[in-house]
């Protein structure tokens, strides 16, 4: 078969002219720059890299819980736009050892947008060593630096209910005020009840504001303030700021229970004694049902996630906030569970048959820091930790498993990692590749981790 | 430590990984900076709750002679010798053009295919029986332009592979024309053309019809473990040769001297020294940022980068549901959904973000790859293209609504052409735009593909022209911006090219 497109002269030769168009086309280009493009412009200022950041007033929430607001500073001029609810991780230097810890952003977008900062609320007694550190040392005028905001739990239109029920424990407000104020604001036919724990009233942060969101929205948005300590102040709250005695809508002492949850969230009554006949299947159920995000300390989750049992919950229904947590290890044996981040730097080195020896290649003498170390390690603490009290400022995010930033190369040994951690890639699995966060040595070790570029020169 | 690396790799994009693999194979020492933490660039995952997504391939040809110039699996396969399990995509795509009821699923295999084009449009065996046979040949000259690419005769090329002269200025549509291929017929054929993004009237023949031959004579495979793991295979292949690798690290600058490469320096302001470099970032950002001094590029150089047109990049919507694809309806792998499939049309609307009359491809994986997620669920990607400048005015603030408000375009369109219903079952979902793009590949205005192979800027052309346009002695482009033009395919084995042609033109043993 012969195909000729115009004759088969011409076609030949409009085949060797293509080069001569394209040495045409070319000596009449311009030779101008054409600089940085939009799209890196917009990823530099929505995703940046690091973001150096000063605290510019600090604010005392509770007797023991501060709000830092943090403002740009030295090389940041403005604070990334964020999605509310998710966090930003602080790079400090503790006791002289380089850590990360990832704070929920408590202020909303529209601060970051137009008053140009962000809110972090960090309650003490929470988060070991870290968050006494800031009470005791961040103050107006300290410089530290912060991530990037990341994070997925925050409020999708095209996945979320139009009703979210928010379970909030203590300190895990701090995203929850965010999405609230956000959302109210900004997203019209959303509804939200919030059920939310705190040992008493003295310790329920931004109660008082709240409250007021609560007047401001009746129809759409309704608190339930959930008080453990056996307390007589129920119903007549003191507070920091509040004074007047009915200041919250509605008072529970106890925690957040399923039977309290159906109390107030009747939509769910239908579901009590489990599956409905005359229902469709699961999967179809849930379009009208309310969804639920939960976020609080370690204990509350796993109090919280039994009583939902009772719901029959769909996994797209149910959104947990879990930076920092891995290093709860429920999987482990009894003797690890109590360990983790609230291990101080300075902890106590566990008996000499339970340590283990981790040891860290260098990458490339190219871009690694120095040569190779080799470091104990508890096996009831992350490897991560094991890394940041070696001094090795590895590259961390989340805390819990899910972002990957950490991932480094697992080049021999067994680690644990608890399931609902474990966010690893399968080729990850396959061509041996870990997250440290949410990694627990079973072994001796041989990894090769990457430089934190957060920390750059 | 003033160690000189012989080569060193600018960018873990799959070009950039078969680079540093080819040149770490050769014994060389060899270095390869990534500014993420991962490998791949486009080729990778990311897990969010249940579901692990793959981000960017839809399927690449399983030609099966490594002497195809499309032979990429083989060549990971077999050449390279890679741990990469590949399973098999069933039918070729489903095309729905809902603005004129044509709703046809098209199969792998040349002869099903004229079958299913005939039975659709009856009248047109003889043209796409005609037109295929073209196709085979033009990919059969590129295999020939392959294995003689060292010692090329241009008489036997004009005697023996006319056809591909005959038409190698064209655009697809123009021989297209001249084949008599009737319209309709056309529009079950063409939606390919959306992997390579330039419209029919536009695009080089030739490139078009290797691709389209590759596809349908050889059938596709996907990665069993998306992307990353061919990346990951990739990565471990290197370290295994000796290579090394840093992640996390961003080359500031790309260091000359006397119009030579030096090295680069890093983001944390190390200067690191080479032989030779082979840049995975595009000809554009080498030329328009990278080099230092800036008087260094000659003004050539700019000219070129100026003048060629750079590709789209994409919309993503990534989609865990929480139902298996039996139970929503979903029966194909691929699907192309558009109102039509006049491809000049459709590139006219990739510049408005209203994404109204635009097209889709879209992928259920889970019809390829069942245990891709945990049973009783689904993994749906929707992907459009968008020119980056349809994004260049969004701020910031407004960023998060505006692709939200894309994505809800996509997935009802999808939802409309396909009669199902996906949105009641959305339990993950990520939208990636450009700037997803630029932010996690670095690349340029997060353009996807790279320049638009338009005739006069196609593979032949950009291999004929090669050696005018080499500025530095020392550097070699691989990538989708490289002169194999964008694709898996082409990214890959333009890693194992400029290794190759650096090596050459340093008289260092290839």
């Amino acid at each position: 078969m012969k195909v000729v497109v115009k004759s088969p002269l011409r076609d030949t030769i409009a085949f060797i002219l293509t080069l001569k168009k394209r040495k045409r086309l070319f000596k009449r280009g311009a030779s101008t720059l054409l600089g940085p493009a939009p799209m890196n412009l917009l990823a530099a200022s929505l995703h940046p890299r690091r973001q150096v950041l000063r605290v510019a007033s600090v604010r005392q929430e509770t007797p023991s819980t501060r709000t830092f607001r943090l403002e740009p500073a030295g090389e940041s001029s403005h604070v990334a736009v964020f999605r509310a609810g998710q966090y930003i991780a602080v790079e400090e230097v503790v006791d002289g050892i380089p850590v990360s810890r990832p704070f929920s952003i408590s202020s909303t977008p529209d601060d970051a947008a137009e008053g140009n900062f962000y809110d972090i609320t960090i309650k003490a007694g929470e988060e070991g060593y870290f968050a006494p550190w800031t009470q005791r040392e961040w103050k107006t005028g300290t410089v530290l630096t912060c991530s990037e905001p990341a994070g997925t739990f925050y409020y999708e239109a095209l996945r979320d209910a139009r009703h979210i029920v928010c379970l909030a424990g203590g300190s895990g407000i701090t995203p929850f005020r965010s999405i609230l104020l956000d959302s109210l604001h900004n997203v019209p036919d959303l509804r939200f009840t919030l059920l939310y724990g705190a040992t008493g009233p003295e310790e329920l942060i931004f109660g008082p504001e709240l409250s007021k969101l609560q007047q401001e929205y009746p129809e759409r948005f309704s608190m339930v303030t959930v008080f453990s300590e056996d307390s007589e102040t129920a119903g007549n709250i003191g507070g920091h700021a509040p004074k007047t005695g009915d200041l919250y809508q509605h008072v529970e002492s106890g925690f957040i229970t399923a039977d309290l949850i159906r109390k107030y969230v009747p939509e769910l009554q239908p579901d009590v004694g489990g599956t409905n006949a005359g229902q469709p299947a699961a999967g179809h159920t849930d379009s009208s049902r309310p969804g639920f995000f939960i976020c609080g300390p370690p204990g509350m989750y796993d109090f919280v996630t039994r009583e939902l049992e009772a719901f029959s919950l769909t996994p797209r229904r149910l959104r947990k906030e879990n930076y920092g947590r891995s290093s709860i290890d429920t999987a482990g044996s009894g003797s690890d569970s109590a360990a983790g981040s609230a291990v101080t730097p300075a902890a106590t080195a566990p008996a000499a048959q339970d340590q283990w020896k981790i040891t860290v290649l260098e990458s490339s003498p190219a871009c690694s820091e120095g040569t190779e170390r080799i470091l104990p390690a508890d096996p009831g603490e992350t490897v991560l930790t094991a890394l940041e009290r070696a001094g090795l400022n590895p590259p961390a995010l989340c805390r819990s498993g899910e972002c990957g930033w950490c991932r480094s190369r697992l080049v021999s040994g067994r680690i644990h990692v608890p399931p609902e951690n474990d966010s690893r890639r399968k080729a990850d699995l396959k061509f041996g590749w870990f997250h440290p966060c949410s990694s627990y040595p079973r072994s001796d070790l041989v990894i090769e981790v990457p430089r934190n570029p957060i920390k750059g020169r | 430590m003033a160690e000189v690396y012989d080569i060193i790799v600018l960018g873990a994009g799959l070009g950039g990984l078969c680079a540093a693999f080819e040149a770490s194979k050769k014994g060389l020492k060899v270095l390869l900076i990534e500014q993420h933490n991962l490998p791949g660039g486009f080729a990778t995952s990311f897990v969010r709750g249940r579901f692990e997504f793959e981000p960017s391939l839809h399927e690449m040809p399983d030609v099966s002679s490594l002497e195809e110039a499309s032979g990429v699996v083989r060549y990971l396969k077999d050449e390279a010798g890679l741990d990469i399990e590949f399973t098999s995509i069933p039918d070729a795509y489903r095309v729905i053009l809902t603005d004129k009821n044509v709703d046809v699923r098209m199969p792998f295999g040349v002869p099903a295919l004229i079958d299913t084009v005939e039975r659709t449009v009856p009248g047109s065996r003889e043209s796409v029986t005609a037109y295929m046979e073209l196709c085979d040949e033009i990919q059969g000259t590129f295999r020939y332009l392959t294995e003689h690419q060292e010692n090329l005769e241009y008489g036997e090329l004009m005697k023996e592979h006319g056809n591909f002269i005959r038409t190698g200025a064209y655009s697809a549509e123009e021989v297209a024309d001249s084949l008599k291929v009737p319209r309709e017929a056309r529009d079950l054929i063409y939606p390919y053309w959306c992997y390579l993004g330039v419209p029919m009237n536009r695009m080089s023949f030739s490139i078009w019809a290797a691709l389209l031959n590759s596809y349908i004579s050889w059938g596709a495979v996907i990665p069993k473990h998306r992307s990353h793991e061919i990346s990951s295979a990739f990565v471990q292949g290197i370290r295994e040769n000796g290579g090394e690798i840093c992640f996390n690290t961003r080359v500031e600058r790309i260091l000359t001297d006397d119009g030579r490469i030096t090295g680069v320096e890093t983001d944390n302001g190390r200067q690191i020294s080479c032989r030779a470099l082979v840049s995975n970032a595009s000809p554009t950002l080498v030329f328009d940022s990278l080099i230092s001094p800036r008087t260094a590029v000659p003004a050539a150089a700019r000219r070129n980068i100026n003048t060629r047109k750079h590709g789209f990049s994409l919309v993503v919507v990534y989609l865990g549901l929480d139902a298996a694809p039996a139970e929503l309806g979903l029966e194909d792998y691929s699907y192309f959904i558009a109102p039509h499939m006049d491809t000049d049309r459709l590139y006219g609307k990739i510049y408005d973000l209203k994404a109204d009359g635009i097209m889709q491809a879209s992928v259920c994986l889970n019809i390829a790859n069942p245990d891709c997620s945990p049973a009783g669920t689904t993994i749906l990607a929707l992907t459009a293209g968008f020119r980056s400048e349809a994004w260049a005015d969004v701020t910031p603030r407004d960023y998060f609504r505006v692709k939200t408000s894309v994505a809800e375009k996509l997935i009802d369109q999808f939802e409309r052409a396909t009669g199902t219903r996906i949105r009641d079952h959305i339990e993950e979902i990520e939208i990636a735009t450009p700037q997803t793009f630029a932010r996690y590949t670095g690349a340029h205005d997060g353009i996807v593909y790279g320049y638009e192979p338009e005739p006069w800027d196609s593979i032949v052309p950009r291999a004929l022209a090669a050696d005018s346009e080499t500025y530095f002695d020392n550097l070699q482009f691989c990538g989708g911006f490289s002169f194999r033009c964008h694709g898996y395919g082409s990214s890959i084995l333009s890693g194992k090219a400029a290794v190759e042609k650096v090596l050459g033109k340093m008289g260092m043993p290839v």
